[in-house]
């Protein structure tokens, strides 16, 4: 064989290896979004098991308004029997909406927070919810750089033969936009 | 000066993220150049004498010692490529072999326990560290924590798998809850881009040459003895040799000059490419903690209440101040042999990614704690400098 053919060879063999990484990396990538957004869903249904524990455990010690905790745990047994996924997502806004007003509750009144137990509560609670955030923060961050990959040169000559399309972000729908960016009302009694 | 060289930098992290690591990688083909250089001038230096020693005499009476340096740089000897490519490999495969071999640096500390859930800022820890975890998409590391006032926090274990983070009561009394998970988010980037192996294989690279200086000084005090028995002794030339004998010592000498001011400057131009990875490292950590917190200010908050305050841990050494959130504080560590960046530097770069305008006051007072039992000293309080040990010491 001559030397060209050789080299056409070493080419084409190349190109095969290039071909397999981006494809690879695709893969990689679709599975890191799947992966991600079943992590928000463990945070949530770990917010669903862990506030009636954790709102029982401290109820007695609490002098507030027994109303604002029960809102709580009404907004919760809402979100674990929501029928659809549409209704799921509202009720756990809802809850989101309730336990907002009971962080403001304990932030404005400080002899509450200085309560050793109530600390305990009120971390408990608040590592919840950043834990839900920052899954969906690392979903959005997933979407972010698959969508890159699918987008960009060379990935992009191949992923649509490949079947690898660009992924949605997580985002809050419109009709929920108003509830979620609403300033939560605080009352002691 | 500071805030001047800032304005030039990224404003967006994920660009910060990509010029950093390019910026690591460079870094490390200048590393793996100079162990070449090393190997190629050891091979051509024993070439060279090899062919001086065993020329005909009237040859090397002609040669001059201008034209045995210049084929340094004339046509390449299989020797001296040998050279370079030994050396630079070496380095190589010795890091990738302390790391398969499982001994983990710093898998922990005498003294270091797990967190306790039921202590709230122990609690609070484990907490931020699953947050961070959860944001970086990896699993929790194990959480441990040192009993000592001073403020650190270090990462450690060779993937993310294997990972340990270590935090001192020091910086979990100190720090306010945003500014304990922009630490954890910065020890969290170190684990998430496998520091722990890149520093490994980088220290080994640089080890090689430093090793191989030693070892060549070592010789060349044994060898200065030898100069007129050894290598030119032939008997079959005594008669000839004369004035020759004198010629080849002398171009020997020469060799030998170029191969020990090669052998001083390597090591130490390897060290300060060791120093400025690690310090590329550590801006891309604290580049990656913005990215997981989405929070730069309170990393500033942070990095300002570490500068006010001491992080001396007593019984540390230079592999282990690489991967905590500041260097110990000591003379050891300054300037272009520091392991970590100026921490004005640092938060110049973090105002860049978080907006100028934030966090131009100092940190906010430190959070009121519930009534702390007096501190108990530990094996880690610092009551004298830290001995400055390690190989590089």
């Amino acid at each position: 064989m001559s030397l060209g053919l050789w080299i056409l060879l070493g080419i084409v063999v190349l190109l095969v290896i290039i071909v397999i990484g981006i494809y690879n990396g695709l893969v990689a990538g679709r599975q890191e979004v799947r992966n991600a957004w079943s992590q928000i869903d463990i945070q949530l249904k770990r917010r669903h098991d862990l506030i009636p524990n954790l709102v029982n455990a401290v109820k007695d010690s609490m002098q507030v308004e027994q109303s604002q905790l029960t809102a709580v745990i009404a907004a919760r047994n809402q979100a674990v029997s929501a029928p659809t996924p549409a209704e799921a997502m509202k009720a756990e806004n809802a809850l989101t909406g309730t336990l907002r007003q009971l962080f403001a509750l304990v932030e404005s009144y400080p002899q509450l927070r200085s309560q050793q137990n109530v600390s305990g509560l009120m971390e408990e609670l608040s590592s919840t919810e950043n834990r839900i955030s920052f899954a969906r923060q690392h979903y959005n961050d997933a979407v972010q750089a698959q969508n890159i990959r699918v987008a960009s040169f060379p990935g992009v000559l191949l992923a649509w033969s490949f079947g690898f399309t660009a992924e949605t972000m997580y985002q809050v729908p419109e009709a929920e936009r108003a509830a979620t960016e609403a300033v939560p009302d605080v009352h002691l009694r | 000066m500071a805030d001047l060289s800032a304005a030039l930098y990224n404003t967006d992290f994920q660009a910060a993220i990509a010029r950093n690591k390019r910026n690591t990688v460079i870094l490390f083909v200048v590393l793996l150049l100079i162990s070449a250089i090393v190997g190629y001038v050891l091979g051509w230096a024993i070439a060279i004498i090899e062919i001086i020693w065993s020329l005909p005499a009237e040859e090397v009476s002609r040669l001059s010692a201008g034209a045995v340096l210049l084929d340094l740089f004339g046509p390449t000897r299989p020797a001296a490529l040998l050279g370079a490519a030994i050396v630079s490999g070496a380095g190589f495969i010795w890091g990738l072999i302390t790391l398969s071999s499982g001994a983990e640096i710093l898998a922990s500390f005498a003294g270091a326990r797990d967190a306790n859930p039921n202590a709230l800022h122990e609690r609070q820890l484990i907490d931020v560290v699953a947050e961070m975890a959860i944001a970086a998409g990896i699993e929790p590391p194990r959480t441990m924590v040192i009993d000592t006032p001073a403020l650190n926090a270090f990462a450690s274990g060779s993937s993310p798998k294997h990972a340990m983070i270590t935090a001192t009561t020091g910086i979990l009394d100190a720090c306010t809850r945003e500014e304990l998970q922009a630490v954890i988010g910065h020890e969290m980037g170190h684990v998430a881009e496998y520091d722990v192996r890149y520093t490994t294989v980088v220290a080994a690279m640089a080890g090689v040459i430093v090793l191989l200086a030693h070892f060549l000084g070592n010789i060349a005090q044994y060898s200065l003895g030898w100069g007129n028995y050894g290598y030119g002794y032939r008997p079959s030339r005594s008669r000839e040799e004369g004035g020759a004998g004198g010629a080849r010592l002398l171009l020997t000498l020469v060799v030998v000059v170029l191969l020990a001011i090669v052998m001083i400057v390597a090591p130490l131009a390897s060290k300060l490419v060791q120093m400025a990875i690690s310090r590329q490292r550590e801006y891309l950590a604290d580049v990656s903690s913005a990215k997981l917190t989405r929070n730069p200010v309170g990393l500033i908050h942070a990095l300002q209440r570490l500068e006010a305050s001491d992080t001396t841990i007593a019984r540390s050494n230079s592999p282990v101040s690489a991967l905590c959130i500041a260097a110990p504080k000591g003379a050891w560590f300054s300037g272009l042999f520091s392991t970590h960046p100026p921490i004005p530097d640092r938060i110049a770069r973090l105002r860049n990614l978080g907006g100028v305008a934030a966090s131009q006051s100092g940190p906010p007072p430190a959070p009121d704690t519930p009534a702390v039992e007096p501190h108990r000293r530990g094996p880690w309080d610092a009551d004298r400098p830290p001995p400055s040990k390690g190989p590089w010491g």
